[in-house]
């Protein structure tokens, strides 16, 4: 695996220099299609009618025209108050009869140039550090703005993550990524609380706290999906193992058919293993 | 480590050029009538569902979306499993918001929990104002296993009977470059069968944002409670204390700023996170209870730089925790990170090679006790690939992912590899018929000491054939998808056994117009369902739950009808 790895590296290195010697030379912003819009909108050859013109071929779309069930097609607030169709997609310019291009929120143009339309008004983006256009998940032209099935948008880029739905056990067979969170915030540091607003029973604070579960409920769980069953990063007594390896009882090789390893293992005894409240439960075994 | 600073070097030093802005003028006088900006009617529609199956309950539900000048109700399955209801109610700048969420999730052996939860809302928005209110209440009723030791271990299934209430209220200013709010929330969980003990969390919290140009800062701070007061069992004379008052009092903080410039975007974050936990500590019987003190302190920078079609990233992160009574008490660990992505035509690919190491203070422990995987040093290595090609007509995208941890000479784990491959693709048959495919493997092989090496295994593949349309009212749709789990696990050269999952899940329906206002799909699905649970062989030593196996055929067919009104 170490050998994999270094060739990895080896890679990228031969890959970086290939790609950022042709790149420096090319000496340009962006593809020619994006230098044209940028052209464009430095000539502000705007439509003297706004929506008007663009409908007259553009109002046999159905796709188009469901932009007016949303708030972005409000008349009277946001862009179709302002300049129209051509607040995001541009000056209208030669497009009508030469079909001059206009932007499109397509993959052909950056995904800095796209944003650069949607932050004008609004001030959230996709954390963490990832580049993401705001078009590649939020459709504004339909009434429900996030794609019908966002989780999709989400699997584009995690895929690891999203692929967890096959698992033996899963979140993602009833919750969607966004149960859980938020794109437009940073992942809160106190995982535990986002496992709380569903596990609230786990919150205590225990007479009997387990240090690891106290800390992070991620160091047994892996909340999008497991081949094991409770979403259990390995199987028991194999997981409390890899810390309690010298547990004090007698013999640490568990490789029979025996307490350690049928049943619900290390917790046929120690079932109150997210924590205990019973005065003798310092084992959590009440 | 090297090759990535160089890459990043690479990118930095190169041609010096302009991002496209495309952001919305706001100098450009315009006095526009818009007579043809027109909203399309909206159908309403309201429809039944219906589902049979030979294995599982038979399901019926409603279904509709209706809209009006001042309401809204969306309903799917509702009333079936994992069905949900959603209405509201808008005047003026008031909005108020019913919902119903259902969530089902038990298993062949009714092992599991559904989730009934209710909530109201309400909102004020105006373009300075946003204040809401939200009210929700969830009951969750189940079973789970649990296990007692009377004399010798015997496992059960335990009642699960939860009510969790949560109250959540806040108001956010917003300007046109900032934006300033402040929230509260109150949760109540209560254990309706009186095994877990009840609880209650409160948290207010602050949040902050501005804009300057393309530069965006973001700051948040969050202050709260958990808390656990209830009574303790007397077993006998010599407990100290008959109620303990738990309570942990949270802090967090964070921040992060981001800005363009060109075709640079560069990031700083750091977010602190504190639990204290101000119990009492009282002597028992066997032992003193001590309660835990946690804090987790995450910063770091990124930044990216792109040039024509590739596009450069790299950051760097810093983890560092603390936590009292514990083998040892700070842990660091430090990533690092680079990627680049490369657009070519319909061609796309990036690499991304991630590096880390944990480190922290002493351990308290013997050198003849092996360390805790969770705190032991740790080397993490991980290289991702990805290639892409869209086409109009087909594509199709490979990731491949290898990771490997390599821990401390004394930790009980002792190393952990990962691999994993998906696949994914496209084809366009005709305007009207698409094929999707996708496949994927995934194995995480992990040695501990005493010779045990644990293998998970996961593979899944499938397909999709959406809208054959055979005329203009029938359109046919079709899918399969197989997923297996795996787990095999070797003590000491000694062969535990594997137990693996696997299911079969085939699909077909058909949409069927019967007329311009009724419309029906009838849909067919086999599900074939396997899986062992080995670790329940019956022994002497424990009393097992008989069968914990699942091994079940089902046939589903539903019927749905959708009338517009």
């Amino acid at each position: 695996m170490r050998i994999l790895q270094k060739i990895g590296l080896l890679t990228a290195f031969i890959a970086a220099t290939a790609l950022s010697v042709p790149s420096a030379l090319a000496n340009e912003a962006a593809t020619p299609l994006e230098q044209q819009l940028v052209n464009k909108f430095t000539e502000a050859n705007y439509s003297k009618k706004g929506a008007d013109t663009c409908l007259m071929c553009h109002k046999k779309s159905q796709s188009v025209m469901a932009i007016f069930n949303t708030p972005h097609g409000n008349t009277n607030k946001g862009p179709m108050a302002g300049l129209q169709c051509e607040a995001c997609h541009g000056p209208q310019g030669k497009h009508k009869g030469n079909n001059e291009p206009m932007l499109t929120f397509g993959d052909e143009f950056s995904v800095e140039g796209r944003n650069s339309v949607c932050e004008s008004c609004h001030t959230q983006e996709h954390t963490p550090f990832h580049d993401q256009a705001c078009s590649d998940c939020h459709n504004i032209h339909q009434a429900k703005r996030v794609a019908e099935q966002p989780q999709a948008q989400c699997a584009n880029c995690h895929s690891l993550q999203a692929t967890a739905q096959f698992k033996r056990s899963t979140h993602l067979d009833t919750l969607t990524c966004s149960d859980c969170h938020n794109p437009h915030e940073e992942a809160p540091l106190s995982v535990n609380d986002t496992c709380y607003s569903c596990h609230a029973e786990k919150r205590g604070p225990t007479l009997w706290e387990h240090s690891p579960v106290t800390e992070d409920c991620t160091t047994c769980h892996n909340p999008h999906g497991s081949v094991n069953d409770n979403l259990l990063n390995s199987r028991a007594p194999q997981l409390c193992q890899s810390c309690h390896n010298q547990a004090g009882h007698p013999g640490d090789v568990h490789n029979s058919l025996d307490g350690f390893t049928q049943g619900q293992s290390c917790m046929n005894c120690h079932s109150k293993i997210h924590g205990s409240n019973h005065p003798s439960g310092h084992l959590f075994e009440k | 480590m090297k090759a990535k600073l160089t890459l990043v070097a690479l990118a930095v030093l190169s041609a010096n050029a302009t991002a496209a802005n495309f952001a919305v003028p706001q100098n450009i006088d315009n006095d526009y009538a818009c007579k043809r900006c027109i909203a399309p009617e909206h159908s309403n529609t309201v429809g039944l569902m219906t589902e049979q199956r030979t294995h599982l309950d038979s399901q019926y539900g409603a279904n509709a979306d209706i809209k009006g000048a001042n309401y809204t109700l969306y309903a799917k399955n509702a009333g079936a499993d994992n069905g949900h209801l959603k209405a509201a109610a808008h005047l003026g700048d008031f909005s108020l918001e019913l919902a119903y969420i259902n969530r089902w999730n038990l298993d062949d052996n009714d092992i599991g929990a559904e989730r009934q939860q209710l909530s109201a809302g309400a909102k004020y928005q105006t373009q300075l104002v946003t204040a809401f209110v939200n009210a929700r209440s969830e009951d969750k009723q189940g079973q789970r296993i649990s296990s007692v030791v009377n004399p010798k271990p015997t496992n059960y299934l335990e009642t699960i009977d939860h009510t969790t209430q949560v109250m959540n209220a806040g108001v956010q200013l917003h300007g046109k470059f900032w934006n300033v709010g402040l929230a509260a929330v109150n949760s109540d969980f209560t254990d309706n069968a009186g095994i877990d003990a009840d609880n209650r969390a409160q948290q207010a919290s602050v949040k902050a944002g501005i804009n300057y140009g393309t530069t965006r800062l973001s700051v948040s701070a969050a202050s709260g409670k958990m808390i656990q007061d209830g009574p303790i069992e007397q077993e006998n004379s010599l407990v100290p204390i008959s109620n303990f008052d738990g309570e942990v009092e949270t802090l967090d903080y964070s921040a992060r700023i981001s800005s363009r410039y060109a075709g640079f975007k560069v990031a700083g974050f750091y977010s602190y996170s504190d639990r204290d936990n101000v119990s009492g500590s009282y002597e028992f019987f066997d032992a003193i209870n001590t309660p835990i003190d946690t804090s987790k302190t995450r910063y770091g920078v990124d930044a990216s730089y792109r040039l024509a079609g590739a596009k450069f990233s790299a950051g760097f992160e810093q983890n560092d925790r603390t936590r009292s009574d514990s083998d040892r008490e700070e842990t660091q660990e430090s990533e690092l990170f680079g990627r680049i992505d490369y657009r070519y035509q319909q061609l796309n690919g990036h690499i991304k090679l991630t590096s880390s190491e944990r480190t922290g203070s002493e351990y308290r422990i013997g050198d003849d006790i092996f360390q805790k995987y969770y705190l032991a040093d740790r080397d993490r290595v991980s290289t991702e690939l990805g290639l892409g090609y869209s086409h109009n007509k087909y594509g199709a995208n490979l990731k491949v992912t290898l990771a490997s941890d390599e821990y401390s000479n004394s930790s009980a784990l002792q190393e952990s590899d990962e691999m994993t491959v998906n696949l994914d693709g496209y084809y366009l048959i005709s305007e009207q018929m698409t094929l999707n495919a996708f496949a994927g493997t995934q194995t995480i092989d992990s040695l501990e000491i005493h010779n045990t090496t644990v293998s998970d295994e996961f593979t899944y593949f499938g397909f999709g054939l959406n809208k054959y349309r055979i005329n203009e009212d029938m359109t046919l749709g079709t899918s399969y998808t197989f997923s297996f789990s795996g787990s095999d696990t070797s003590v000491d050269s000694t062969d535990m056994g594997d137990y693996y999952q696997y299911q079969h899940l085939a699909e077909i329906h058909m949409d069927y117009r019967i007329n311009e206002r009724i419309s029906t799909r009838f849909a067919y699905s086999y599900e074939r369902n396997y899986d062992t649970n080995y670790a329940n062989q019956t022994i002497e030593a424990i009393n097992s739950i008989d069968d914990l196996n699942q091994n079940y055929t089902d046939h589903k067919i539903g019927v749905f009808f959708t009338i517009k009104l």
